[in-house]
């Protein structure tokens, strides 16, 4: 039985994401962004991805919402979205279909809110539009709603802010009308894309806190993608670490965080510098991240910088599988029980 | 402290600016009479949020900018006072390693042409050992020999912070300013660069002021740090007490708001509310105090002065 943090049920699935592979297809070669990557959301859950640049993160966050643009494309997978006891894939759905779920059931929050609001259109114009398209509100109800929302993120002065346009709110307050915008529609699922990594550590944990309360009181799952691992310590249920295009460690983020299997969650969690525990140096993994372009060589991604490497590591690719209860490792080493 | 190396007083940069075309002229005060001092061979770090002024300290230590008022002293040398070539001499004592290691690097010299330039500058050593110097700084920084006749951009984003740093030793400078030296790298390549950096203090006896928005890579880096908080240095102190005994409400609440890598949700909800206030108009008395849980009368109307209230540990707090 999965449970959250607070022991409440994460049995009711939401979003399952089965073998999801998508890649760009560029002059020079296909670059494999994601390769087979599953995993599981269930209502109220908070699943955090983490991995670093170029893990495949952010484009398996698009792929769910099917915003990858040519030349990328989504090659196989399914994502299918529960709703009571319908589901329906996400990757299948006709144009209008799409249009019914991308910011009414599922909304997303992107890292630089600038880029990812529209500079020409005012914050209220931009929460009011799911309102009236996707709940067939009243211009007045809307604009009334859409005030509340700011204010339910900690925007004072909300009437007089929904006539502001995006250039004359600070960072942290753009985020904020990010995530009023993804709220609109009471999602099921908000994908947040290392939604405070532009922003100060101060108004980092005030959106934190707002994305937490939102998950406590209104049950809204999230799928929260990061590079830094006090934030999905922090926010998270289950975690899964990327690597190359790949999960390669999944489980709940207190097994995650005291007993990594994998080599390279190790490395990376020893890699970080940790308040209160100062070590003379930090290990560093040696290398770098193999290219993602072309025919994928025969082995495990990470073994050329592995530590734990054992001879079958070069040849044979390692599944994502089950090495205990509710925790899983494409690695070799961790399936036979670790070193 | 008899062998500071760098010593500052009461430095002010401001910058005067117009909002829209007729606009009054406005002053933006970017560092409010920071004074400080580093020893040799030590690691002072510098936090704060965006906009407290943190880089504007180290480039007006640099001299490229031109300090609006106070002292700079490099080995109790006052740099202002000196005439062009004196300072272009002095200059060589310190270097700097920028945020964005590609943005800092020429894309049209290669990376020998880079590392060479400072030596060309100045006039130092023939050719032939001006080659060898950068093929000896390649080797101290961890980079490949064949690096010498390629271009910045056929590197990572960690090797280029590598390339930048074998530029910044080149004129053997006693002091390295670390503007977010890390900031745009991944954490394993962070912590590659972090362990350079620590190992080149020690072979060399450089002297460090490392400035960071990140406080687990500032400590892990720093003996001591400050804490700056819109223009003003609010706390400056041993790293340890800075970590344990924060006695300034910002830096308690910079301290507190930062996300630990352990799945415990420890974080206290709502630990700092509001944003940073404007510099241009920053309120009166102690910048903090329209944030501060703590403000009283006092802070509103009176700037609070430094006071050492631990061993080496000063702040600029009426309550602490």
């Amino acid at each position: 039985m999965r449970r959250n943090r607070d022991g409440a049920d994460l049995n009711v699935p939401l979003l399952e994401v089965k073998h999801l592979t998508t890649e760009f297809v560029l002059m020079a070669g296909v670059v494999h962004a994601v390769n087979d990557v599953s995993f599981e959301v269930a209502q109220g859950e908070v699943l955090g991805i983490v991995g670093e640049s170029g893990s495949g993160k952010s484009v398996t966050a698009l792929s769910l919402m099917r915003l990858i643009q040519a030349p990328g494309r989504i090659a196989a997978g399914e994502v299918i979205l529960h709703d009571g006891d319908s589901q329906q894939d996400i990757l299948q759905l006709t144009p209008s279909e799409l249009g019914k779920v991308r910011g009414n059931k599922i909304a997303m929050v992107f890292q630089d809110p600038m880029t990812s609001l529209n500079p020409v259109l005012t914050a209220g114009f931009q929460i009011v539009e799911p309102l009236k398209i996707h709940r067939g509100m009243s211009d007045q109800a809307a604009h009334k709603y859409a005030a509340e929302l700011l204010e339910q993120v900690g925007i004072p002065e909300a009437k007089r802010r929904l006539r502001q346009y995006p250039h004359e709110f600070s960072g942290g307050m753009r985020q904020r009308v990010m995530i009023a915008v993804a709220l609109a529609c009471s999602p099921k699922l908000i994908i947040a894309d290392e939604p405070t990594t532009a922003l100060d550590v101060t108004i980092q944990a005030q959106i934190l806190d707002i994305l937490r309360d939102l998950n406590d009181n209104a049950g809204t799952s999230v799928i929260i993608i990061t590079h830094d691992l006090g934030v999905v310590a922090e926010m998270a249920n289950h975690v899964a670490v990327m690597y190359a295009g790949r999960i390669v460690e999944y489980g709940s983020v207190d097994e995650i965080f005291t007993s990594p299997k994998h080599p390279y969650t190790i490395a990376l969690m020893s890699s970080i510098p940790v308040l209160g525990s100062m070590p003379d140096r930090l290990t560093t993994i040696e290398g770098a991240p193999p290219s993602l372009m072309g025919d994928r060589p025969p082995g495990c991604p990470f073994e050329p910088r592995c530590q734990a490497r054992i001879p079958r590591c070069v040849d044979e690719d390692p599944a994502l599988s089950l090495i205990a209860p509710g925790h899983l490792a494409a690695c070799w080493v961790a399936q036979a029980g670790g070193r | 402290m008899a062998d500071a190396l760098l010593e500052t007083v009461d430095v002010v940069k401001s910058f005067p600016i117009r909002k829209g075309f007729l606009g009054r002229k406005q002053l933006l005060v970017a560092v409010d009479g920071v004074s400080l001092k580093i020893n040799k061979g030590e690691t002072l770090g510098m936090v704060g949020e965006s906009g407290c002024g943190k880089s504007t300290l180290g480039l007006t230590i640099m001299r490229l900018y031109e300090p609006t008022g106070g002292q700079v002293l490099i080995e109790g040398q006052d740099l202002a006072a000196l005439d062009p070539a004196g300072l272009r001499k002095a200059r060589r004592q310190m270097q700097m390693i920028f945020q964005d290691p590609f943005a800092s690097l020429d894309p049209r010299l290669t990376v020998a042409d880079i590392i060479r330039e400072p030596l060309d500058i100045h006039s130092i050593g023939t050719v032939a050992e001006r080659k060898a110097e950068v093929r000896r700084l390649l080797r101290i920084t961890g980079m490949p020999a064949d690096a010498a006749t390629r271009f910045p951009s056929e590197f990572s984003g960690g090797q280029q912070q590598r390339i930048g740093i074998a530029r910044a030793l080149a004129l053997q400078p006693k002091l390295l300013i670390c503007d977010e030296p890390v900031s745009a790298l991944d954490v394993s390549v962070q912590a590659q660069i972090l362990n350079l950096l620590r190992d080149i203090q020690q072979s060399f006896e450089l002297t460090y002021l490392f400035i960071s928005h990140n406080i687990s890579v500032t400590a892990f880096m720093s003996r001591r740090i400050g804490v700056m908080y819109l223009g003003k240095l609010v706390e400056i102190g041993p790293s340890q007490s800075i970590l344990n005994k924060p006695l300034h409400p910002y830096t308690q609440a910079l301290l507190k708001a930062i996300p630990r890598p352990v799945p415990k949700r420890t974080r206290e909800k709502r630990s700092i509310l509001g944003e940073i206030p404007s510099p241009i108009n920053p309120p009166s008395g102690c910048r903090f105090h329209p944030r501060c849980p703590l403000a009283e009368e006092i802070c509103k109307h009176k700037v609070p002065e430094m006071r050492e209230l631990a061993r080496e540990h000063s702040v600029a707090c009426h309550m602490a």
